[in-house]
């Protein structure tokens, strides 16, 4: 397959945009009440060792994507089986991502719109954005991610004056307990989506040990902290709790001298820019997994059925918004942690013994 | 609803598939045809307004028979 190659900086430039999309609509990890913000930090040291399995993975097979380490480290049969668990995976995360949109559309704006108009609209660019290839979307995140900093940064500062500190006290009133419960959940979304970016990372232009991970990583879970501390800060847990799309009732509020207000438009603008990169993401992962399972050499002829199949799982799988947030909450932190920590270790300790096998041979 | 569905369908097919026939790629095309096919079937079952079983409700299943 002819790849193309992406500098380090856009490598974490899409890691950002992919952690923040989804994520800046919601308070993730909302069990741990006003402690939020304490399992986001223990989140971030949590996934870091599963993402440094990530980057030995991109150390040890240059050029290749995890649908090919499956195959030379596990042989065609186990290999295949797992590459297509890890289709699935990604390609329900898409779809998963695409009812986020819906949802968040025909809650926020345009109620009376059919739920397939704008799925259509953004899969329609996520398909284009996939078939021109990895390079291009690189190139078009180190833009897009300038209109997802502004706006958060303008965001934050004029909420300042609607702040209050005692929403976050009392620390650790619960316990740890709850805030264990609400790392977990904060590690199945977004943190450990990463593993998407193994599929799709394979080549880069730099030499040398690839750093992408750890630093999205890092950049990516400060700013998550930040946007989530100033949700809690702003509403209080207990009316966060109760609103589907805190962030966009948070923006809200801000209104400064009767003349800046109603800037919740900004929010969109965020969770669209993060969004298409994270569809793309999705799509671009299934649709390489399905080429190789039957080894064509180029994965773009596949994009557009995959990208419609999408929607269609999209509009099939929940009636409701409600029924998805119970969801999302109850079985996608288990569900997902079968693919985002219980097979990357079984792949790595596969490989490592496969490279000690190999060289005493 | 249905007429517009095949139609938008087959526009799509249409200019996707030249391109491979044209490179003479007959397992692409046989893949491709295979797949927009079934998704062209989903997608009429849903605008004539048929319930499809989800598989959340089966990964549901999955998850709280292993959780309990």
């Amino acid at each position: 397959m002819e790849e193309k190659a992406i500098t380090y900086r856009q490598g974490v430039i899409l890691i950002i945009l992919f952690m923040v999309s989804s994520a800046v609509i919601f308070i993730i990890g909302i069990k741990a009440k006003q402690d939020v913000w304490l399992a986001i930090v223990l989140t971030m040291l949590f996934a870091l060792p599963i993402v440094l399995m990530y980057e030995r993975f991109l150390y040890l097979f240059p050029g290749k994507d995890l649908f090919d380490i499956l195959q030379i480290t596990f042989g065609k049969g186990l290999g295949k089986i797992i590459s297509i668990m890890y289709i699935w995976f990604s390609f329900h995360l898409g779809s998963l991502v695409l009812r986020n949109f819906g949802n968040f559309i025909s809650v926020v704006g345009l109620n009376e719109t059919p739920e397939a108009v704008p799925l259509l609209c953004i899969i329609a660019l996520s398909i284009a954005a996939v078939k021109y290839g990895i390079e291009v979307i690189g190139r078009w995140g180190e833009i897009a991610v300038v209109f997802l900093i502004i706006p958060m940064i303008i965001i934050v500062i004029l909420l300042i004056d609607s702040m209050d500190i005692n929403n976050l006290k009392p620390i650790l009133y619960n316990g740890i307990k709850p805030i264990l419960k609400g790392t977990f959940a904060v590690f199945a979304f977004p943190f450990g989506e990463l593993v998407m970016f193994s599929m799709v990372f394979t080549t880069f232009k730099e030499k040398g040990i690839p750093k992408v991970y750890r630093k999205g990583l890092i950049l990516s879970g400060i700013l998550l902290l930040i946007i989530n501390l100033t949700m809690i800060l702003v509403l209080g847990v207990n009316i966060a709790e109760i609103h589907y799309f805190p962030s966009h009732e948070t923006v809200r509020r801000i209104n400064i001298g009767d003349f800046i207000q109603r800037i919740e438009i900004l929010v969109s603008l965020i969770f669209l820019i993060g969004g298409i990169t994270k569809v793309s993401m999705c799509l671009l992962a299934a649709s390489k997994g399905v080429a190789k399972l039957f080894n064509f050499k180029d994965y773009r002829f596949i994009v557009t059925p995959i990208g419609i199949m999408m929607v269609n799982l999209t509009i099939l799988s929940y009636e409701s918004v409600m029924e998805m947030q119970k969801w999302t909450a109850e079985v996608w932190p288990y569900y997902s942690f079968l693919f985002q920590a219980i097979l990357p270790i079984i792949i790595f300790v596969g490989v490592e013994v496969k490279r000690k096998m190999v060289k005493s041979i | 609803m249905t007429f517009i569905i095949i139609f938008a369908y087959i526009v799509v097919c249409y200019f996707e598939v030249i391109k491979l026939f044209k490179n003479n790629q007959r397992k692409e095309i046989t893949l491709y045809l295979s797949m927009m096919i079934i998704s062209l079937v989903i997608s009429i079952l849903l605008s004539i307004g048929v319930k499809i079983p989800s598989p959340a409700v089966f990964i549901q299943k999955i998850v709280t028979m292993i959780t309990e």
